[in-house]
């Protein structure tokens, strides 16, 4: 697929990457009819947000259709079109059931990383830097949305 | 060095004792732990797992930052183990495919999709 790729400090282009793929039971593919360029992602293009790496895609404010759903998604089916999100929020610790979804405790595979730099970790984020997990944004013609239980 | 770590699961108490001595979910560097103390979260936040570690020899800073020290291997297993009971799986990311794991902090993959030799590597088809 193409998507929006930063590569370095002020040099964002669209290249081609491979197309995301399922990597658990809870995880959608969602096939993107609209996507949005946040001015935060202007810190990202500046340059200003650590842990960004080279390839990562960016786009955190997207829309569009389910193409694609794990065994464990109930919610969502094929052809559902959904709002995503940025939080990405597993619905199951405690600040998920008590709606802080930015500070879900269990959606961010690099915690320990945020931890170290800022004593306590946030959410994961799509396509807002490895320090959010370093999941890859929606400014891209598929994503991967892992627990979209949120998405409507 | 501090050698003592803690990770809250929101869970009661004995389900949380239960899960962590089960096969499927017993952490295996927490095991080698000195001690391991399970207490009520306060808030009605579930349950405390406290791990102390133990003298685990010279290891400096360094070490601890790149992970061959066990502590840093106990904090992955910690918030696996909370990860597994709470949501029942491990969260992946493109950057951090392998989900939370130490080894891979410094060694990010860039946040895009993983081509299929990379799919295999991490077991998912």
């Amino acid at each position: 697929m193409r998507a929006t790729v930063w590569s370095g400090r002020n040099t964002v282009q669209v290249e081609n990457v491979p197309d995301p793929k399922i990597l658990n039971d809870r995880d959608a593919i969602v096939r993107i009819t609209s996507t949005a360029i946040c001015g935060s992602d202007l810190h990202l293009y500046d340059g200003y947000v650590p842990t960004m790496r080279k390839g990562d895609i960016l786009g955190h404010e997207f829309m569009g259709e389910v193409v694609e759903t794990g065994p464990g998604v109930e919610n969502l089916k094929q052809g559902d079109r959904v709002v995503v999100p940025f939080p990405i929020a597993c619905g199951s610790c405690w600040s998920c059931e008590h709606e802080l979804y930015s500070l879900c405790e269990n959606s961010n595979p690099n915690a320990g990383l945020a931890e170290k730099m800022f004593g306590h970790t946030t959410c994961g984020i799509f396509g807002y830097s490895h320090l959010t997990g370093g999941y890859a944004g929606g400014q891209a013609e598929y994503a991967r949305v892992p627990f979209p239980t949120w998405a409507h | 060095m501090t050698s003592k770590t803690a990770i809250t699961v929101n869970r009661p108490r004995d389900e949380v004792e239960r899960l962590w001595n089960s096969s499927e979910y017993r952490p295996r560097h927490a095991e080698a732990a000195e001690a391991v103390v399970f207490k009520d979260a306060p808030g009605d936040r579930g349950t405390e797992i406290h791990v102390d570690i133990g003298k685990s020899g010279p290891a400096g800073k360094l070490q601890e930052l790149f992970g061959s020290a066990p502590l840093p291997k106990v904090k992955d297993e910690l918030r696996r183990f909370k990860q597994l009971v709470e949501t029942g799986e491990i969260p992946r990311s493109d950057g951090s495919p392998e989900g939370e794991k130490v080894e891979r902090k410094l060694k990010q993959r860039p946040a895009q999709p993983l081509e299929q030799s990379e799919l295999e590597e991490v077991a998912v088809r």
